[in-house]
């Protein structure tokens, strides 16, 4: 799989004024930069995702500032209010001046 | 031949298998208590005291730490913070942040400020929240250094801030 693939969960319907869970998983090594290659002995430089941006209805709703000590592959779940039919955006900066984006439509009953 | 064992013998032998059966185990032991005794003196020296220190200021503002069972602490619905007793892979260890604190606009939880004074970089992570999440929720997994205590400090959106906090302990460091 590609680095920054953003996998998301969210049920495929919701009634309305319901509060459901969002969860998701990132595909990314997150090197803090500490750790040494072990067959070359040199030190894997720094490369982590540091913010995330997520936006329901084009309105920001959760944002996280993530330091060197987040795991492997970032798992990130929250709880959501539906209240209109509206695509969920993902949007994820790292170290390298990448942008990762998906987006999931909620489908709201 | 004479096929008959005397009595004396016979206890001699038994006292000779048995001071060797004895010996086998006994000496196999001493063995490996050499090894685990210079195992762990090895860590020793890579592992820090656990800093038992709280986070007092975040950004110019002051942090509160309330004890758990006073009656501010249950009307403020500080979170639940969720960790495992004992970590075995310090490289990625769940936890969960959960708050029954109602989310209304005007009133409701800001951030959660998630730290550990025994990592390298002591802040780990930072999750902003608004009203429309309708519930104080979050989980991720993280990195830990050693055995130490998490603290995650509330935010509320009239500017207060609170802290709890939570040991865990971690077998293989993964920072």
């Amino acid at each position: 799989m590609k680095i920054g693939t953003i996998m998301v969960r969210v049920p495929r319907k919701v009634k309305k004024g319901k509060i459901f869970k969002v969860m998701s998983i990132t595909k990314h090594p997150m090197d803090t930069g500490l750790v040494k290659n072990p067959k070359t002995g040199k030190i894997i430089p720094m490369w982590i995702i540091n913010k995330v941006d997520i936006y329901y209805d084009k309105k920001l709703i959760t944002s996280c500032d993530y330091g060197i000590a987040i795991s492997a592959n970032p798992f990130l779940a929250f709880y959501l209010k539906a209240e209109n039919k509206a695509p969920l955006e993902f949007v994820m900066y790292d170290t390298h001046h990448n942008i990762y984006k998906k987006t999931v439509m909620i489908n709201v009953v | 031949m004479n096929k008959h064992v005397s009595r004396r013998d016979f206890i001699k032998k038994t006292a000779a298998a048995a001071a060797l059966i004895l010996a086998g185990p006994a000496s196999t032991v001493l063995s490996a208590g050499k090894v685990f005794a210079k195992a762990p003196a090895k860590k020793k020296t890579s592992i820090a005291p656990v800093i038992k220190a709280d986070v007092k200021n975040i950004g110019g503002k002051e942090v509160v730490w309330l004890p758990e069972n006073s009656t501010e602490y249950k009307k403020l619905m500080l979170p639940d913070v969720h960790l495992p007793l004992i970590a075995q892979n310090g490289g990625l260890v769940p936890i969960t942040v959960d708050s029954k604190f109602p989310m209304k606009k005007g009133n409701y939880i800001k951030a959660f400020h998630v730290f550990n004074l025994n990592n390298p970089t002591p802040k780990i992570a930072v999750f902003n929240l608004t009203p429309e999440n309708g519930r104080a929720y979050i989980s991720t997994r993280i990195k830990l250094q050693q055995a130490s205590y998490v603290q995650v400090i509330t935010e509320y959106s009239n500017g207060k801030m609170y802290g709890n906090k939570k040991y865990v302990k971690v077998t293989v460091g993964g920072c």
